[in-house]
């Protein structure tokens, strides 16, 4: 006991360390970060698009799936580039939402640009998260639904953005005929923002929001001296009733995306299941009176196909597939005995139900839908003539002959070679041409 | 490698030549984990899909397996690999 008691008491040193938040802290930061992402980059922004007649991107999420179901992935992501001040501006999710979700109990995919952060635009980043979201639809065997609302390339990121473009479309051609691939046209969509969902199955759009054009109207009148709006070169009208571009047009954001919904609950999943079906129809024994009047026995009569598709599918509830584009041949998807069919009919009530190139593009598109996603096709003919058609399919085919008026352009149509059943209505007529009624189609 | 073994590679020289070695490596090895040691330096680079809430886990685990539940992938025939016997 000498010298010991007589030394100073030392301890290891003591090193300051800074106050490490502990894990409660640590998940109120994630929450705040998950918030402030979710609010987007201000409240200013949110306004601006709501003043725009359009709903964030989390909003529109929240409407496409069953409530509550949406699950974002990588909304961390920022973006890595430099130059232009991006360097300085790095904002979460990069300027798209990715995820998942239920539309009606099943699983779905989806992608969704954010107009508020770099209006939307593609970068590096931005496209590698929807390139993750499509691979992962593909394996998964599920459909993808997206939401467009992006101005295109971000051209501070230059030849990455198209780098990311050609992703897309590799992925979009890859995936075609495997899973439903469904473009939602939500905001001016220009050059790439548009060559991707032309690739797709099924274009929706809604008026005076959606535009879908290669070049803007400055372009336009730059190169041509032309002055048109956005509305007359690429809106929703254009393309559901000229272009053909768009299958669906709707007045608001809300109904179309309430259709999306529709689509996908008679839709299966991808091309090795069948399409989902609903309960079986309760009473198929009793005989349609009404089914003797919808169409006349006179053949220079028209009357509307509508009317009659309407009295043999469950509960007359149909989706017309471009309802204004070639409206003299019907294409819509609807159940029969709660099973999913494509019913292609020609519309007496516009052109005779002649079937020219339109309407054959029309028709031979909607048959290739359906044969891909295994969905049996109901025909209804009564094609007074033919400018051209063409298409090929293997799915069950079902026939219906309700024409009054002799012509072999029912061939093209329903040929016994080419329907697993057919069937003619009483008053029904095939075989030779009539003369008058050929040239008469001609000289349109 | 941790954080400070990191320092004494990169800043070597820096720690060596501070007034107060000790402080500088300190001081260096607090900026190295805030650059970089976090879970949001993974998820800004979507090396992770998302940072989560420990609590919910479970839940979390159970809605990947679920949407996951479907997955195929094809891999390119072949015989056999030709891995180092």
């Amino acid at each position: 006991m000498t010298a010991l008691d007589d030394r100073p008491i030392t301890t290891a040193p003591v090193i300051p360390q800074p106050s490490r938040p502990g894990m409660e802290a640590r998940t109120a930061e994630l929450l705040r970060l998950r918030q402030a992402v979710r609010s987007g980059p201000g409240a200013h922004a949110t306004e601006a698009q709501h003043a725009r007649g359009k709903m964030t991107v989390y909003e529109r999420m929240e409407l496409l799936f069953d409530e509550g179901t949406f699950v974002e992935i990588e909304g961390l992501r920022r973006h890595r580039a430099v130059g232009f001040g991006l360097e300085d501006r790095r904002p979460h999710t990069d300027g798209v939402v990715i995820g998942w979700g239920r539309i009606h109990g099943r699983t779905v995919f989806a992608f969704g640009h954010d107009f508020r952060i770099f209006g939307g635009s593609l970068g590096e980043s931005h496209a590698e998260k929807i390139h993750k979201i499509m691979d992962m639809a593909e394996a998964a065997g599920a459909p993808l639904v997206s939401l467009n609302d992006g101005a295109g390339a971000r051209i501070q990121e230059g030849v990455s953005a198209l780098a990311g473009y050609g992703g897309i479309f590799r992925r979009n051609v890859r995936a075609s005929g495997v899973i439903p691939q469904i473009s939602v046209m939500l905001g001016p969509c220009a050059g790439g923002a548009t060559y991707s969902p032309a690739l797709t199955d099924f274009v929706f759009m809604v008026r005076g929001i959606s535009q879908m054009f290669i070049t803007g109207p400055d372009v336009v009148e730059a190169v041509t001296g032309e002055r048109v709006t956005q509305e007359e070169l690429g809106g929703a009208d254009l393309h559901a009733a000229v272009s053909g571009a768009a299958a669906f047009a709707y007045d608001d954001e809300a109904s179309c995306l309430e259709d999306v919904r529709y689509l996908i609950s008679l839709l299966p999943a991808n091309n090795r299941e069948l399409p989902p079906a609903a309960e079986p129809a309760v009473d198929l024994g009793t005989p349609d009176e009404d089914l003797l009047r919808l169409v006349p026995a006179d053949p220079n009569q028209p009357y509307d196909m509508r009317e009659v598709i309407a009295r043999l599918v469950d509960d007359g509830e149909v989706l017309e597939v471009h309802e204004r584009w070639a409206p003299n041949l019907l294409c819509v998807l609807a159940r029969i005995d709660g099973q999913t069919v494509g019913v292609v009919a020609n519309q007496p009530r516009h052109l005779a139900g002649v079937l020219d190139i339109e309407a054959s593009q029309k028709g031979a598109s909607f048959i290739q839908t359906c044969d891909a996603f295994n969905i049996p096709l109901v025909t209804l003919v009564d094609v007074p003539g033919r400018k051209a058609a063409a298409s090929s399919g293997t799915a069950p085919r079902c026939c219906t002959r309700t024409a009054t008026r002799p012509f072999p352009g029912s061939r093209s149509f329903c040929a016994r070679r080419t329907a697993a059943r057919t069937s003619s209505w009483t008053p029904g007529r095939s075989g030779a041409i009539s003369p008058t009624r050929g040239r008469r189609t001609r000289s349109r | 490698m941790g954080a400070e073994g990191a320092v004494n590679v990169i800043h070597r020289r820096a720690v060596a030549a501070a007034d107060d070695p000790e402080a500088a490596r300190r001081e260096l090895t607090e900026e190295y984990k805030e650059a970089l040691m976090h879970p949001y330096y993974a998820a800004e680079r979507g090396l992770v899909d998302d940072v989560i809430d420990p609590r919910t886990t479970r839940a979390v685990l159970a809605e990947a397996l679920r949407v996951l539940r479907t997955k195929q992938e094809q891999l390119v025939p072949r015989k056999h690999g030709n891995p180092p016997m």
